[in-house]
């Protein structure tokens, strides 16, 4: 029963998705075919004076002349054999562009996220164990004040005082290997973290508060078992839930919501990406990014859904209608 | 109402007077950024008035803060750029209250499929990159701050609704809910006559929470070009377009900097008072 | 304006105490790291419309000739040229030069490349207008015929690639793009190209015209002169070549070298046809309330003012520089008046002025100052400017029409790939630009004009020129179609161990890297 259920509630979901990717790729599609630019002024290079009979080729090659729906089935024709056609910028693939920068974006996200729940757990633990004293009351509040900095303004000062006072990390540039590219998407990975560690810690902070008061919780304190001991047996699981939710959330969003930190520190990642192919009108690529990004939101809901299935019985059993 | 519950044992009440002092040193730091928001202009020079002789220069007797590239005022600046620091988010929390309100009453109120429908609409929404979704569509659509603005409106909506859903929701087993329904009161009236009346000041909270949100999301379009048109007093495009003077004037990066990021956490910080004193008042219940 | 020295190191030696301990792994100099803004998606110049690809490409693969700094052209692959006729060029090659797989250069390569370029997709295919054919005449010489007279013609060799015609044949429409590269004769071989981050290029050891002194090239992409200028004060990169001087100075901490004034320039232009800027009061009323040293002020300094269409730079190694001096002392200008402009203005249909926009394409951003500057000046006449920023692909649209919405526009000219005095005429006022897709954006049209502008590209007689040029250049301050702002310079930033003495804007068509040598 079980299983079947997930497998239908999973079958459903996927139908969803799909639906969904073509309502979003028809709708971004048309938002960029009507946006009043040129692409075939992109693809002559920008530099004017040429003639009229290859302006016209260009534009025959490239499928402009099409009206939006012709366009757009041309498109999904390919989209579906994972074919996303050639950028109008480079030329290139868009799907080699996409996998070199999905990297990028993954790595900085994940050491983002990495930063942000360690640091987010602890302070928020700090801040629930010394309710209203003044940790408490630092914690929550330079949480705050980071939350309240745009992501590029944080950007900009870590990269004056750790690039150029005191220079420790690089100001640019995304490593080679694994170490290189720790040491090299640390300050861009603390910018991202800055703005969203006082989601966590709110989130920890609250969730712990309201086991802390729990009767069990206080009747294990009252026994005399230790605060590590009441934490890790008593307090861990139940906070668990919440916390897992607003991490999976916070993830995508330093891998797909990072434009700021990457333009800031030169990044190539998949938002400035999107940034460059909407000012050019590149239809391809930003269909390409479009339709990855939201796979990957879909996909991270999901997986987010099955997970808390999976832990909570109470959403297991139906509890939530979905 | 002092707001301090039985549960809040002795002790507390020193650390419950502290946060109304931060909320109090909040509230007035924003009056006075309100005041030269909306008061009479007390800016120095035009804050739009180039002056092209004097050009790039450090704090002077006459320019307090210095000038920008073009001989602007930064002081100036800073001040008349209060009025878009307000304005805008304003309208974008105005935008995401009304509709979020609508939509998370009507979820929570109605429940059923209407209710997974919203929900799931939401999810996505929150899901969703904001910044990239605004960089699409005002790319697309030529750009320009107000259509920033307008679409800060749009994306924000979900978060208000889930919020204001989850508030109402706590609502529907109330007695007084049970009450008007028994009596025949129409959803629509109940949603909107009773239930909202309840619920109205969690909206509050949130639309501080909101506006935040909205004002740094604002400085980051405009930082990429797709916020205020180039040269306009906003502070988040002052750090953008000063960012380059940083060695030659620091203030004309770290004033505005510093006001954007200060109005910000006044906000939040107002937000989350007001939600401890609801919760506060929850729990007294 | 005499070059600007790099002296950098002396007002720097504060600031080095800090960037030297860290470049302590950089202290080799056997490795040059460069820093570009932008990317390059195909060593093909044929198909590259990347800003960046000759200065990214000229380290591999070399031309026939180059413009030395003086403006005089040189034999670079070629030994020689010989020009038996007008429209005849002879093209000898220079003995013993290799490919980096070690196989001849030979004639058939040099016009296989030139049609390369000619071919109808080539990026470089209006370089090449006047071309009726290109053919090797035998082992090393190359012959081009040209249709009619052509006095641009000679500047084009210095800029079409030379391939070996093998490799490029066998790699069809991938030559260049990643993976494939190119095969050329330069002084660095390319070793990789990853679009997203940068290119590396290795020594070529067996290069015909000395050993090159870098082992390695490293060249990285930036996004914005901004975070190049922070990777170069944080001592990530030795080289760099910013558009914005100003914030890059300002930034990076360091001085930056100038080429001084070049050919190139920023121009604004008023479109001839479209009210209000159709009434010539108007256009004369801008030419004299246009503060250029209120502009150049704005942008650091970092410019010169001109008034003149064709700007004088364009003339060295053309004719004695007595000469020029006195055609360009003779040539009308509007002075900054607002007096006058005023009351040009009151004699137009406008006398109160009214409103336009000017939009800053999203590629060029650093010309926001410029145009915000350039509002602040008219807006002294009650001309008021709206500045906005629009995406590169809608600014070209608007700039190549049809040209309806938009009526002025202020854009850089570069002239650094042919420095003739025939280039701004031919872009700027042959009616025959003035279409939809040209680059008359003026839409400047004047049957005297256009015969000037013919008459000026078919002639070589350097007196002849002259005084064809002058009196194009008193048409053009008659009807004042365009108003030059500023020239343009060449800039590099340079780290402390480097110099490169004699760096001029012609850098980018040439292999530049062996002009930077490690300081003694």
């Amino acid at each position: 029963m079980s299983v079947r259920s997930t497998a239908f509630l999973l079958f459903k979901r996927l139908v969803a998705a799909c639906l969904l990717l073509a309502v979003i790729s028809l709708a971004v599609f048309s938002l960029v075919y009507l946006s009043p630019g040129s692409a075939e002024q992109i693809l002559a290079g920008g530099k004017g004076s040429i003639p009229p009979e290859q302006l016209q080729r260009l534009r025959a090659e490239h499928h402009l002349d099409e009206p939006l729906l012709t366009q757009y089935w041309i498109w999904v024709k390919d989209a579906v054999t994972l074919d996303f056609g050639q950028s109008i910028q480079t030329a290139l693939p868009v799907t080699d562009e996409l996998g070199a920068r999905l990297r990028v974006s993954l790595f900085l996200g994940g050491y983002a996220f990495v930063l942000t729940t360690v640091a987010g757990v602890l302070l928020g633990l700090f801040a629930a164990l010394r309710r209203n004293s003044i940790l408490d009351r630092a914690i929550v509040a330079s949480t705050l004040v980071g939350l309240s900095a745009p992501a590029f303004a944080t950007a900009l000062l870590l990269l004056y005082a750790f690039a150029i006072l005191v220079p420790v990390f690089p100001a640019f540039g995304q490593g080679t290997d694994f170490l290189d590219t720790l040491w090299h998407l640390t300050l861009p990975a603390l910018a991202l973290a800055t703005s969203s560690t006082a989601f966590l810690v709110k989130h920890t902070r609250t969730a712990m508060l309201g086991v802390l008061d729990q009767d069990h919780v206080v009747f294990a304190r009252a026994r005399g078992l230790s605060i590590t001991t009441v934490l890790f047996r008593y307090v861990g699981r139940n906070a668990l839930i919440p916390i897992t939710t607003i991490s999976a959330l916070t993830f995508i969003q330093f891998v797909v919501g990072a434009v700021l930190v990457e333009v800031a520190f030169s990044l190539q990642g998949i938002g400035s990406l999107l940034v460059q192919a909407v000012a050019a009108k590149d239809v391809p690529m930003v269909q390409g990014v479009v339709m990855l990004v939201a796979v990957i939101v879909i996909a991270a809901n999901l997986v987010a859904d099955l997970f808390s299935m999976a832990v909570d019985p109470r959403v297991r059993l139906g509890g939530r209608a979905a | 109402m002092n707001g301090v519950s039985e549960r809040t044992a002795s002790g507390r009440h020193g650390t419950a007077n502290r946060s109304d002092v931060t909320a109090g040193l909040c509230f007035a730091f924003l009056a006075v950024i309100c005041a030269l928001a909306l008061g009479p202009s007390m800016a120095p020079y035009d804050a739009m008035g180039a002056n092209l002789t004097i050009g790039l220069g450090p704090p002077t007797e006459s320019h307090w803060l210095g000038t920008d590239a073009l001989g602007r005022d930064i002081l100036s600046r800073v001040i008349v750029g209060a009025r878009a620091a307000l304005l805008g988010p304003l309208i974008v929390t105005l935008v995401s209250m009304v509709f979020g309100n609508a939509l998370g009453l009507i979820a929570g109120c109605r429940g059923g499929w209407v209710d997974s429908v919203v929900m799931r609409w939401v999810d996505l929404m929150l899901a969703l990159p904001g910044l990239l979704v605004a960089v699409v569509v005002i790319g697309a659509l030529g750009g320009g701050y107000w259509v920033a603005v307008a679409v800060l409106g749009v994306l924000l909506v979900p978060f208000d609704a889930r919020v204001i859903r989850g508030a109402a929701l706590e609502q529907i087993p109330r007695p007084y809910v049970e009450a008007a329904r028994t009596l025949g009161v129409p959803w629509w009236r109940l949603t909107l006559f009773h239930v909202w009346p309840n619920v109205s000041a969690v909206t509050v909270a949130n639309s501080f929470l909101a506006f935040a949100m909205a004002l740094v999301s604002l400085s980051g379009l405009s930082f990429l070009g797709f916020g205020a048109d180039a040269g306009q007093p906003d502070w988040g495009l002052m750090i953008a377009e000063n960012r380059t003077n940083l060695f030659e004037n620091p203030a004309s990066v770290v004033a505005p900097g510093c006001l954007l990021i200060l109005t910000a956490t006044c906000v939040n910080l107002l937000g989350d008072w007001v939600y401890q004193r609801l919760s506060e008042r929850g729990l007294s219940r | 304006m005499s070059l600007r020295m790099i002296t950098a190191c002396l007002a720097l030696t504060s600031a080095c105490s800090v960037s030297c301990a860290n470049n302590a792994s950089q202290a080799d100099t056997d490795v040059l790291t460069v820093g570009l803004t932008g990317t390059v998606s195909t060593l093909d110049d044929t198909a590259s419309t990347s800003s960046v690809g000759f200065t990214v490409t000229s380290l591999g693969v070399e031309r026939l000739m180059r413009v030395a700094p003086d403006g005089k052209l040189e034999p670079h692959l070629a030994k020689s040229v010989a020009h038996p006729d007008a429209t005849t060029y002879l093209y000898t090659l220079r003995p013993g030069i290799t490919f980096w797989d070690g196989s001849a250069l030979t004639a058939d390569d040099v016009a296989f490349s030139m049609n390369h370029a000619r071919r109808a997709k080539s990026q470089l295919a209006s370089f090449f207008a006047s071309v009726r054919d290109i053919t090797a005449d035998d082992g090393d010489t190359v012959r081009v015929t040209l249709k009619h007279p052509d006095a641009s013609w000679k500047y084009t060799p210095t800029l079409a690639p030379v391939f070996q015609k093998a490799f490029a044949e066998k790699h069809g429409d991938s030559h260049g793009k990643p993976g494939v590269l190119v095969m050329g004769t330069g002084p660095w071989k390319f070793a990789d190209l990853a679009a997203t981050r940068g290119v590396e290029l290795v020594r070529n050891d067996d290069y015909w015209n000395g050993r090159p002194a870098f082992g390695q090239i490293k060249i990285e992409f930036l996004a914005d002169d901004t975070s190049a200028a922070f990777a170069f004060r944080a001592g990530e990169i030795d080289v760099a070549f910013p558009a914005d001087a100003r914030s890059y100075e300002s930034i990076s901490g360091t001085k930056l070298v100038s080429s001084g004034p070049t050919c190139s320039s920023m121009v604004m232009s008023m479109n001839t046809k479209l009210e209000p800027w159709s009434d010539i009061h108007v256009r004369r009323a801008v030419a004299h309330a246009v503060d250029r040293e209120g502009i150049v002020k704005a942008l650091g300094d970092d410019v010169t003012p001109t008034s003149q269409l064709i700007p004088r730079p364009m003339w060295d190694g053309a004719v004695p520089a007595a000469e020029a001096d006195k055609l360009y002392e003779s040539l009308p200008t509007y002075e900054y008046d607002l007096d006058k402009a005023r009351s040009e203005l009151a004699r137009s249909a406008y006398p109160g002025g009214f409103s336009a926009t000017i939009n800053t394409s999203s590629n060029l951003t650093e010309t926001s100052i410029a145009n915000q500057a350039l509002a602040a000046s008219l807006a002294k006449i009650g001309i008021r400017i709206a500045v906005k920023r629009v995406p590169n692909s809608q600014w070209l649209k608007q700039l190549y029409g049809p040209r309806a919405d938009i009526p002025v526009f202020t854009m850089p000219i570069g002239c650094g790939t042919v420095p003739d005095p025939s280039f701004y005429p031919g872009i700027l006022l042959d009616s025959a630009a003035a279409t939809e897709g040209g680059t008359n954006v003026a839409d400047y049209t004047k049957p005297e004009v256009d015969r000037l502008v013919r008459v000026g590209l078919r002639t070589d007689t350097p007196e002849k020129r002259l005084s064809i040029y002058r009196d194009l250049l008193h048409q053009v301050s008659e009807d004042v179609p365009y108003v030059p702002l500023y020239s343009l310079e060449g800039y590099v930033a340079l780290s402390e161990q480097f110099v490169w003495p004699g760096f001029d804007e012609m850098y980018s068509v040439q292999p530049w890297a062996l002009s930077i040598k490690a300081k003694a």
